[in-house]
């Protein structure tokens, strides 16, 4: 008898003790009263009265079933027909736009599923931190989630016209992080990543960005889609400018976040020849004469195999393969230095060139961090790329040279 | 006021054994076995004349169909009709001396003094020859009933491995024991445990090797026993355990000759019970009830991942369903965002909350499985046609169950299905409602106290001395990975279960 009662009291205790301060039990709810909200998009509203709007995309899960969608009220958005269910609200802060986009839904809205929190552009440069604050900071939301900047629009209309194609935003989004690696133009930034990063460098960051393009079809008509484009570059924890995809692959191999990437260069002939860079690593070298810095060599080693030949000349010759890799070095330096002297340029600490020194001479560091913010965009940084091709898959010289001798 | 009841318990049992001392003390006549035995129609007296005098009348008391009547004839009656050296004597004396020393040839006589005795014998199949003068009976014990022949285990098969299985008659289950285990110091102790049946409970073990207190404690016990009769496996398993409130089996019954020998190798005492095809191997811990007998058959590879298997199995049959309630109304954040959709599709049209279709699902399961027990054999298959359309297929089509319901608890099912041992099993049925219901009420979190309350209360299980989580609880070292989650070559288990506390520690050399 004693012995169950002590156990009635610890379960009693068990049971209290949790920390929940409404009532001893939690509470459920159903799962399919649940809206699994995946892509959320930020936006500052335009009108000058500093309110926020909140634009949420779901999966529309009435697709195929035949019946009508009930359709909801406010800013119920996106028919039937339409890959996800688009609801928007607006509030005076990111909170209260959540809450009041609940009243636009017969469901409720859950946020534990989200997984894109796409910025507006407006949002971004007024400030980042002030709009995804709630998000990290409630704890709903999931902070493995990936942060995108909308180039060029606000998020709210890239969720809506995207809603016309035949694409659900989320599924688009996930291909297109995938796609990241293989082109290596920019990298998926999770949120806590960004939060971290903006605390350790000063409130600079770099976060990939997306923009909606038109494309035409066969049938000439117009199809709205989604392309990652380079990266926004933070400063000060507002967006400052924006770095091209033509270019802002440099900021991958100054950072080493480079997975896979094709380079194209010329054969002695005047043909292209396209090579895969596999790997690829660089050394941030500081040069301190005393105390100052004097300038920062950038050594970037690169490794290639050769992925493509469109002539048919022979390549075991050694000096074309060095002409090549010269080449090859020469793009990518070029690409390196266009984009270091843009984010010189914007004035963001983005490049993690400062970990990298402290990481190298920590004693050196510690003298010169206080004033580093002053000292980046006037100290004189050197790149040295170092390619090498090793191998050229199935092949080594390509069919049909013989023909030629 | 206590004292008042206990004073008159003490007198029932008084009563209860009197019946005992009153034929103790009278003697050994024809006219007493009336007395007690009556005129039972199959209770046969005959008055037989030794070599056809008169003067020479023997009594011969048998039950018809305990008996061997073929037997009798030509092994008890005709000799004592034909026999020469009887033709001579004329006193009593001399015949029961000749009689008891192989006039009469048959390997099992036995001279009676004691009328209890002899009522034993002759209601155990003998043939009681009473002479009236001397107070005095020989019997012959001639057992000739029908019995079951040995058969192929049926619950618990086994590819590889013995096929016979114990049958209902005591004599011939010891003999199958004996037939495995030559060992001169395999003991069999028998004892009765019964006031109407009289069953014969016989206790084996091998001296030298088992623990003696553990034999001394099941012997005490199984004399402690106080009831009318011991007809059901139930009536001698539920007044030995320790713990008399939990579901859990403390005794493992097995029908497998080959398993219990094994187990009374290792150092365990087997019970066998008269009457009942179930042998009991006392005591039992909760590693037991994994292991089938197959284990030790099979490459030790094979049987560990089986044994692995059965181990999660029953974290599954456990869990499952309490674990699907939790995270589909409690932590949706928990499920993948692919999967959490399809959920949500398959139940949209669902009236019923997760937690009300699960429960409703189980109890349909659990009264699916107690149907089939009920039912003939012949008609059984229809229950699962039945289970199947009604339960499974018709119930999804009108969207009063989800489909992902019924997968949860088919799964729940099947992987409760492989637990060897069926009492076991049930147990986790039962512990599996428990969990349900905690998760229904506080999700992952109730989920986590109701999983404390089953292993806080596994641990205070004691069965015989033995701890019933042993190994995993005692300080037993290298035991724990021997023969539970793995079983290791057999090579290597060179000591017996220590927790046992067997005199001979080693099993192999």
């Amino acid at each position: 008898m004693r012995k169950i009662l002590v156990g009635i009291g610890l379960i009693f205790l068990i049971a209290n003790l949790t920390g929940c301060e409404k009532g001893i039990l939690p509470e459920g709810r159903e799962i399919d009263d649940l809206q699994l909200v995946q892509v959320i998009g930020i936006d500052k509203l335009s009108d000058g009265s500093n309110d926020c709007m909140i634009t949420v995309a779901s999966k529309n899960l009435e697709i195929g079933s035949n019946k009508d969608s009930s359709g909801g009220t406010g800013g119920f958005t996106g028919g039937s027909t339409s890959k996800a269910l688009v609801l928007t609200a607006r509030g005076k802060t990111v909170f209260d736009a959540v809450r009041n986009i609940q009243t636009h839904s017969n469901k409720t809205i859950f946020w534990g599923h989200s997984e894109y929190y796409l910025i507006g552009e407006d949002a971004a440069r007024e400030n980042i931190s002030k709009y995804i604050d709630f998000f990290t900071r409630d704890h709903e939301l999931r902070i493995e989630s990936k942060v995108y900047i909308v180039k060029g629009s606000n998020a709210k209309q890239l969720i809506e016209e995207f809603n016309h194609s035949d694409f659900y935003i989320a599924d688009k989004l996930e291909s297109l992080g995938h796609n990241l690696k293989l082109l290596s133009i920019s990298k998926e930034l999770k949120v806590h990543e960004l939060i971290k990063f903006l605390d350790i460098h000063n409130g600079s960051a770099r976060i990939p960005c997306v923009h909606l393009t038109t494309r035409d079809t066969e049938e000439g008509k117009n199809i709205k889609d989604l392309e990652c484009d380079g990266y926004a570059i933070v400063s000060d924890l507002r967006l400052v400018g924006f770095i091209g995809r033509d270019i802002s692959r440099g900021i991958n191999f100054i950072t080493n976040t480079v997975d896979s990437s094709i380079v194209t260069v010329k054969d002695p002939t005047g043909q292209d020849v396209s090579l895969e860079v596999i790997d690829s690593h660089t050394k941030v070298i500081p040069r301190f004469n005393g105390d100052t810095l004097e300038s920062i060599l950038l050594k970037t080693k690169v490794i290639s195999n050769l992925g493509e030949i469109q002539s048919q000349m022979e390549f075991t010759d050694e000096s074309t393969i060095s002409l090549m890799e010269s080449q090859e070095s020469e793009i990518l330096k070029t690409e390196m230095k266009k984009a270091l002297e843009e984010v010189v340029k914007l004035k963001s600490d983005c490049l993690e060139i400062c970990d990298r020194i402290s990481l190298r001479r920590p004693l050196k560091w510690h003298k010169i961090k206080d004033e580093w913010i002053q000292i980046f965009p006037n100290v004189k940084i050197d790149i040295e790329v170092d390619s090498k091709i090793l191998r050229t898959y199935e092949l080594v010289e390509p069919s049909g040279y013989r023909r030629r001798e | 006021m206590f004292n008042k009841f206990k004073n008159k318990s003490k007198m029932e049992d008084n009563e209860i054994y009197s019946d005992k001392t009153e034929f103790s003390n009278m003697e050994v006549t024809i006219e007493n076995i009336r007395d007690i035995l009556s005129n039972s129609s199959d209770v046969i007296y005959q008055v037989h004349y030794i070599n056809g005098r008169h003067d020479l009348p023997v009594n011969v008391v048998f039950i018809d169909g305990l008996v061997d009547t073929k037997i009798v004839n030509d092994d008890v009656l005709k000799p004592l009709t034909q026999e020469k050296v009887l033709e001579e004597i004329k006193d009593f004396n001399t015949i029961i001396d000749l009689i008891e020393h192989g006039t009469i040839y048959h390997a099992s006589r036995k001279l009676q003094n004691d009328l209890e005795a002899t009522i034993k014998e002759i209601l155990n199949g003998a043939v009681a020859l009473v002479f009236d003068k001397e107070k005095k009976a020989i019997t012959f014990d001639i057992k000739g009933f029908d019995k079951r022949t040995i058969s192929e285990p049926t619950t618990e098969s086994a590819l590889k491995g013995a096929k016979d299985s114990f049958i209902e008659v005591l004599r011939v289950n010891t003999s199958l024991v004996r037939r495995k285990i030559h060992s001169p110091y395999l003991r069999i102790k028998e004892t009765i445990v019964g006031r109407q049946t009289r069953t014969t409970i016989a206790v084996i073990y091998i001296e030298s090797l088992t623990n003696e207190k553990l034999v001394d404690e099941v012997m005490k016990r199984l004399d402690s026993i106080n009831i009318d009769g011991a007809t059901t496996a139930g009536s001698i398993e539920e007044y030995i355990v320790d713990n008399k409130y939990t579901v859990f089996p403390q005794v493992l019954n097995t029908e497998r000759t080959d398993k219990f020998c094994h187990n009374i190798l290792e150092g365990r005492v087997g019970l066998l019970i008269d009457g009942l095809p179930t042998a009991y191997i006392i005591p039992a811990t909760l590693a037991m009830f994994f292991q089938a007998p197959e284990d030790y058959a099979q490459n030790y590879i094979i049987s560990s991942f089986k044994r692995t298997l059965r181990y999660i199995c029953s974290l599954i049959t456990l869990l499952l369903p309490g674990f699907y309630i939790s995270i589909t109304t409690f932590h949706q954040e928990m499920i993948p965002t692919v999967l959490a959709i399809s959920i949500i599709r398959s139940k949209a049209e669902v009236p019923f909350p997760t937690s009300t279709s699960i429960i409703f699902m189980l109890l349909a399961f659990e009264v699916l499985i107690e149907a089939g027990f009920r039912l003939p054999k012949t008609i059984g298959q229809t229950i699962s046609i039945i289970g199947a359309l009604v339960v499974g297929q018709a119930a999804v089509q009108a969207n009063i169950i989800s489909p992902v319901v019924v997968i949860i608890i088919a799964m729940t099912g099947m992987a409760g299905f492989t637990m060897p041992n069926q009492d076991f099993a049930n147990a986790l049925r039962i512990f599996r409602m428990l969990f349900v219901i905690s998760a229904t009420m506080s999700g992952l979190y109730g989920l986590a106290i109701a999983a404390l309350l089953l292993v806080y209360h596994l641990n205070t299980i004691e069965t015989f001395g033995v701890p019933y989580f042993s190994p995993f609880v005692a300080n037993e070292r290298r035991e724990v990975t021997k023969d539970t989650l793995i079983r290791v070559p057999l090579r290597f288990m060179k000591k017996r279960p220590s927790s046992l506390k067997t005199t001979n520690k080693k099993r192999q050399a």
